[in-house]
């Protein structure tokens, strides 16, 4: 029999210490450090308040500012890990929620909490039923980025939430999978729990009833008060039906359906940003845990579990939607006793219908059936399995390019050797092109485009796994390609004077896939934003020549502006990201060193680096 | 082979919970207000529209009065594009290249008849910010098609966003296989319309073949008429959406064959259809497979069609065959369609490829300077292998760009072309075209630029003076280097040509006077333009190589010039000036 990805003991306390957080509303952050026990719990008391689910239309959600809690003490410049590198899009949070979070760590008891359990070596837990669940999740992310990330403490920290709404959308999920994080969030939801699906709606369309719904479900007032049947139908209509859009929208391009009437009608409603993240534990209620890892799964599954079977549920179920949200102990209680978890894995090849079911498929099949899982529903699933496999294959069909990524490179090495022996450093034989070498080397230039221009199509389509922006050995090959070829597209670029029509190549001309993989560096390294630009050093000695130029009197204007890059060019070369060839006596870059006053050569750093 | 998915119910449920079904018939319903279901069709149809102003959009919905049925329509008579082209000129878009659409004649008289106030209101749509919605019921429903075509016509769909036409029971605008492709060709278009049918209303079907052959008097063509748009297909508790034209063409037709036939009503009540269908949403649905299925494909399709009332039968032998025929239809359908999405023509993919192909050509014209005689005159002479590889470079890269403006010029012109490819086919142009005009005048031809250019040269300068005029992009600004550049204009050598052919009409002893006398003029016209060329930079110095065709003309000419000839090229040419041309150190006045 499978089992739950952490221990059953962790699972029953931090439901139950979640539980009690909401009798302490003033407490803004409670901690169980128990000196008998090695797991210190975090934990936060829920919230009722409309405002504090929704900061504003239509679904309280903001991007991430990477200048506060997500940048690690000291490296201000080091950009967040919730984005996606390449396309450098931040991750967008619940506003509210995020509020709370921050409000809790303006007070310092919360960090020095977590740094003594880190000296004592302790396991940290996160925890929080219904939005606490939100707050804990985002105070996972806090640690994780401040804590792990610089290498403080290599113990993972673990997040587990019960009943906790959506708090973020696809791209953090898709940071946190690449960062390897997810595996820290497991999110218990009850079938018919409607909290974990309320923001899947936009408040303009529920604003009344939220607030009613929001007090029924505060633990403190006793219900069900009068009419609350009424309101919860209502309510758990209209979160189904934009439940249903946005998951039928989502299914649409998990199945490839290019119709664009999808997009036009888009166009026209409001479609909720937030997806789920992390490992998912449906409850089913019928004695089953059903384990699910594939975010685009579970927000089918969040649609689709909730569904009715007849017209005659829906007062039952609306009513159940409200009362499950305060199950999790009793039910967790009983079931982990009795382990019976299902992994919902290989969906690409789940069985369709309820009895249709190969006999070492049955744990799977009655578990899709406790969870009333229709055909379509699990057309929906299969579907978000095939594109996770495509995702791997893609990826495959990149990594069997690698060998000719390391052919062209060695060859256009090889070029580079080459010229330096006769003087003059390749980046100035490729600019005036005179031999079939160079034509050559031209050639391979746009072979090896071709490749790394489709990765750089796919990684704007999140055609390619989460992780492969953070695979080491594409991370160096990339750097190694940056080096050596992109001198030739700056060559290349000033060469047909394409300054002239559209500007400098760093502001208009540099292609993605340089931008990309640079920052792929700096983000595996933990380097500043911007500081491995050593490929296209070419670029900023090119619009300094022009200036020379042009403005042959006018030093004083790039002073800086030399001095910085002298700067820089030095550490590059000490460091070997840039070979000593741009010393050679041929290249633009002596011509433009040796052009420089008398006066500032005679104290430069590079001085004695070049002949003159 | 990745798994395939049919996700016509995906489509469906999404429209449906979008709730704009709701909403738009909400006010085709208001628009009708007291219209009498019960009313003759004694004085003919009038249109009734009123423009609605949401919170969030703007809502037009017109509706005819009486409301129109199926007995209106009975009398069905298309009207095919050619006939309309005259009376309404704004068709014309439609029926470029030979295409061809038919429409209900009803419908195009009622919008013919409110033109002035329809054009009044689309000039309103225009000025706008909100997103619009175009509605309309039955016969309404047309006009609301044609409007919505109209005004498409007219805005600038990449900037704004753009409307949607969402119909009730309208009978389907249908159209040839040209006007399908040129329609569908253009995602922009279709995406904006979406029909709602249901199988109780037999007016949407009405002009799908083979049901109504007869009475469309287009025997003579079946099945070559299809519907266009996003068909929204429903049945008591269920509903699929397709926009594939074959797909829904026999949907359409099953839907009408399906046993249903009988359950017609005469005003088919959407209202009470969208109510349901929104509710129904929320439910499990009925379908449970009984067997094992392991094919998503069949299973998606059954499904389908088990939300718009069709399935097997226990003892119809005859319906389950066509039943099996049909899901076997729509899969092949499906399949063709991931193919072809996958084939499709993408100038992304290619234009590295492109770009390659480029370089090579870029190194013959390097080596060929070298040889002192310029790529046009080398492989005008076709003298060694090297020219006959580039015969092939040549076929490969014109292919591309020839299937590239061909796609490119389907599309309404508005959409633009990007700045990515204008550079690389100005620079193929620029690059290429003088090899055709190589082999143009090897041939011995004459005025290539009248009789020989090829179609697609031009479609790609007119493009590019198109984008310089508009957002003054510009390809052309004053090298330094004249050393690198391609002679910007593409007919350059044409025109040398031609001045040559001018240069041995007046060698020639036999010339009539009237020859002789316009060949002069050209040649002072070419030397002019020659000048002005060189004064802006715009050619590129190798046509002062020894042996180019150039340098060739000049040495004819300069043997006829008369003795007072004074323009500046002769003071330019016979100073050498030409040495210092792209030297930078070269002024001229």
């Amino acid at each position: 029999m499978d089992s739950l990805p952490l221990g059953e003991e962790v699972i029953q306390k931090a439901c139950s210490i979640a539980m009690e957080a909401h009798n302490y509303p003033e407490a803004p952050c409670r901690v169980e450090n128990s000196p008998s026990s090695s797991d210190v719990f975090f934990t936060f008391p829920g919230s009722w308040s409309v405002a504090d689910w929704f900061t504003r239309l239509p679904f309280g959600e903001t991007k991430v500012d990477p200048s506060k809690l997500l940048s690690p003490k000291g490296k201000d410049k080091v950009a967040t890990s919730l984005r996606s590198i390449g396309r450098d899009e931040l991750a967008t949070v619940n506003e509210g929620f995020w509020k709370r979070l921050e409000m809790i760590l303006a007070n310092p008891s919360l960090q020095s909490e977590v740094e003594k359990a880190i000296a004592d070596k302790k396991q940290i837990v996160f925890t929080g039923h219904s939005s606490a669940g939100a707050v804990a999740i985002l105070a996972t992310v806090w640690f994780l980025e401040n804590y792990i990330k610089p290498e403080i403490t290599r113990m993972s920290p673990l997040c587990v939430t019960f009943g906790s709404p959506l708090v973020a959308d696809f791209i953090f999920n898709h940071a946190l999978r690449r960062e390897n994080w997810s595996h820290c969030f497991i999110h218990f939801v009850m079938r018919y729990d409607i909290v974990p699906r309320i923001l899947l709606a936009p408040l303009s369309s529920m604003e009344r009833e939220l607030e009613q719904i929001l007090y029924l479900l505060n633990p403190k007032p006793l219900f069900p008060s009068q009419g609350s049947t009424r309101v919860a139908s209502q309510f758990y209509q209209t979160v189904m039906r934009n439940a249903s859009a946005l998951t039928s929208h989502a299914a649409c391009q998990l199945m490839g359906n290019a119709n664009p009437i999808l997009e036009t009608v888009a166009s026209f409603i409001e479609l909720s940003p937030y997806r789920p993240c992390g490992t998912f534990v449906f409850c089913t209620g019928n004695g089953k845990l059903v384990v699910v890892r594939n975010a685009d799964a579970v927000l089918q599954l969040l649609f689709y579990s909730t569904q009715l079977c007849s017209e005659n549920e829906l007062e039952e179920v609306a009513e159940r939607s409200l009362n499950s949200h305060f199950d999790y102990q009793s039910e967790l209680r009983e079931r982990l006793k009795m382990q019976n978890v299902v992994h919902l894995d290989h969906l690409d090849g789940l069985p369709l219908s309820s009895n249709g079911a190969a006999a070492e498929n049955i744990a799977t099949s009655m578990a899709l059936n406790e969870l009333g899982l229709s055909t379509r529903a699990r057309l929906c699933l299969r579907a978000a399995g095939e594109q996770e496999k495509q995702k791997l294959s893609n990826q495959q069909r990149m990594d069997r390019k690698k060998a000719d990524i390391e052919a062209g490179l060695a060859m256009l090495e090889d070029y580079k050797s080459k010229c330096a022996v006769c003087q003059v450093g390749y980046y100035d034989a490729f600019r005036s092109s005179k031999d079939e070498d160079d034509f050559k080397a031209n050639v391979k230039r746009l072979e090896l485009t071709g490749i790394w221009d489709e990765i750089v199509e796919m990684l704007n389509r999140y055609e390619l796994p989460e992780g492969f922006e953070s695979r080491k050995e594409w991370v160096e090959l990339s750097t190694r390609y940056r080096r050596i070829v992109e001198p030739l597209d700056v060559a290349n670029y000033y060469r047909h004077a394409k300054n002239e029509d559209t500007g400098p190549y760093m502001d208009k001309g540099r292609p993605r896939r340089y931008k990309y993989t640079q920052r792929w560096r700096e983000h595996a390294l933990r380097m500043p934003v911007g500081s491995s630009a050593e490929s296209s050093f070419w670029a900023e000695v090119e619009e300094l020549q022009l200036h020379r130029r042009t403005r042959p009197g006018a030093f004083e204007e790039i002073r800086e502006t030399i001095l910085n890059l002298e700067r820089k060019l030095k550490e590059w070369i000490d460091g070997e990201h840039i070979s000593r060839d741009v010393f050679l006596e041929g290249s633009s870059f002596t011509k433009l060193w040796k052009s420089l006053p008398q006066q500032h050569k005679s104290v430069s750093c590079l001085q004695g680096q070049i002949n003159s | 082979m990745n798994q395939l998915f049919s996700s016509g119910s995906e489509v469906a449920s999404f429209v449906v919970s979008s709730g704009l079904l709701k909403l738009s018939w909400a006010k085709n319903l208001d628009c009708y207000g007291g219209v009498n279901l019960n009313e003759q069709h004694a004085l003919g149809f009038s249109l009734r529209y009123k423009a609605y102003q949401e919170a969030k959009f703007n809502i037009i919905a017109f509706v005819t009065s009486p409301i129109c049925t199926k007995s209106h329509l009975q009398e069905a008579e298309l009207v095919s594009s050619t006939a309309l082209r005259e009376t309404f000129p704004f068709v014309e878009f439609l029926c470029s290249n030979g295409n061809s659409f038919s429409i209900h004649k009803a419908a195009i008289t009622l919008f013919a008849a409110h033109m002035n106030e329809l054009l009044q209101l689309k000039n309103q749509c225009g000025s706008s910010s909100k997103p619009l919605i175009i509605t309309g019921h039955s016969l309404g429903g047309s006009v609301a098609s044609l409007f919505t075509l109209w005004l498409l016509e007219s805005l600038d769909v990449s900037a704004a966003t753009r409307p949607l036409c969402l119909t009730f029971g309208s009978p389907a605008l249908v159209g040839n296989k040209g006007f399908q492709q040129s329609i569908s060709e253009h995602p922009v278009w279709t995406s904006c319309f979406l029909h709602v049918a249901t199988s109780k209303d037999s007016i949407p079907r009405l002009f799908i073949p083979p049901h109504n052959l007869h009475t469309m008097g287009l025997t003579s063509q079946p099945y070559i008429y299809k519907p266009f748009g996003t068909f929204l297909l429903c049945f008591d508790m269920g509903c699929t959406c397709s926009d594939n034209p074959e797909a829904i063409s026999e949907l359409l037709v099953a839907m009408g064959m399906g046993g249903t036939r009988n359950e017609e009503q005469l005003v088919v009540d959407y209202g009470k259809i969208v109510e349901q269908l929104e509710s129904w949403i929320i439910f499990e649905g009925i379908s449970q497979f009984s067997d094992f299925m392991p094919n998503s494909l069949r299973a998606g399709t059954i499904l389908q069609l088990e939300a718009i009332g069709l399935q097997k039968r226990q003892q119809q032998q005859q319906q389950n065959n066509d039943f099996d025929k049909l899901i076997e239809k729509l899969e092949k359908l499906e399949e063709s369609c991931m193919l072809n999405k996958r084939k499709v023509f993408d100038p992304a993919k290619k234009l590295n490829d492109i770009k390659i192909k480029m370089a090579l050509l870029e190194w013959y014209k390097k080596v060929s300077k070298a040889e002192e005689i310029g790529y046009y005159d080398c492989y005008k002479n076709h003298l060694s292998q090297r020219d006959r590889d580039i015969v092939r470079l040549k076929k490969f890269l014109t292919n591309y760009w020839k299937e590239f403006v061909a796609q490119t010029e389907k599309k309404p012109q508005k959409e633009g072309v990007r700045t990515r490819w204008l550079y690389a086919g100005t620079n193929y142009r620029r690059m290429i075209e003088p090899l055709d005009i190589a082999e143009y005048y090897k041939n011995g031809q004459k005025n290539y630029i009248n009789n020989g250019r090829s179609d697609h040269y031009k479609k790609m300068e007119q493009w590019l003076e198109e984008a310089e005029k508009q957002s003054g992009f510009s390809i052309n600004s004053k090298k330094q280097n004249v050393d690198v550049i391609l002679t910007y204009d593409s007919c350059f050598w044409a025109r040398v040509e031609e001045a040559r052919i001018c240069c041995r009409t007046l060698e020639n002893a036999d010339a009539s006077i009237t020859d002789r006398g316009s060949s002069r003029q050209n040649l002072m016209k070419f030397e002019l333009y020659v000048m002005e060329q060189i004064k802006k930079s715009a050619v590129s110095s190798e046509i002062f190589l020894k042996d180019s065709s150039f340098m060739q003309w000049w040495k004819e000419y300069e043997k006829i010039i008369e003795p007072h000839h004074n323009l500046p090229l002769t003071d330019f040419m016979k100073n050498c000036k030409y040495h210092q041309y792209g030297s930078g150190c070269l002024v001229l006045n």
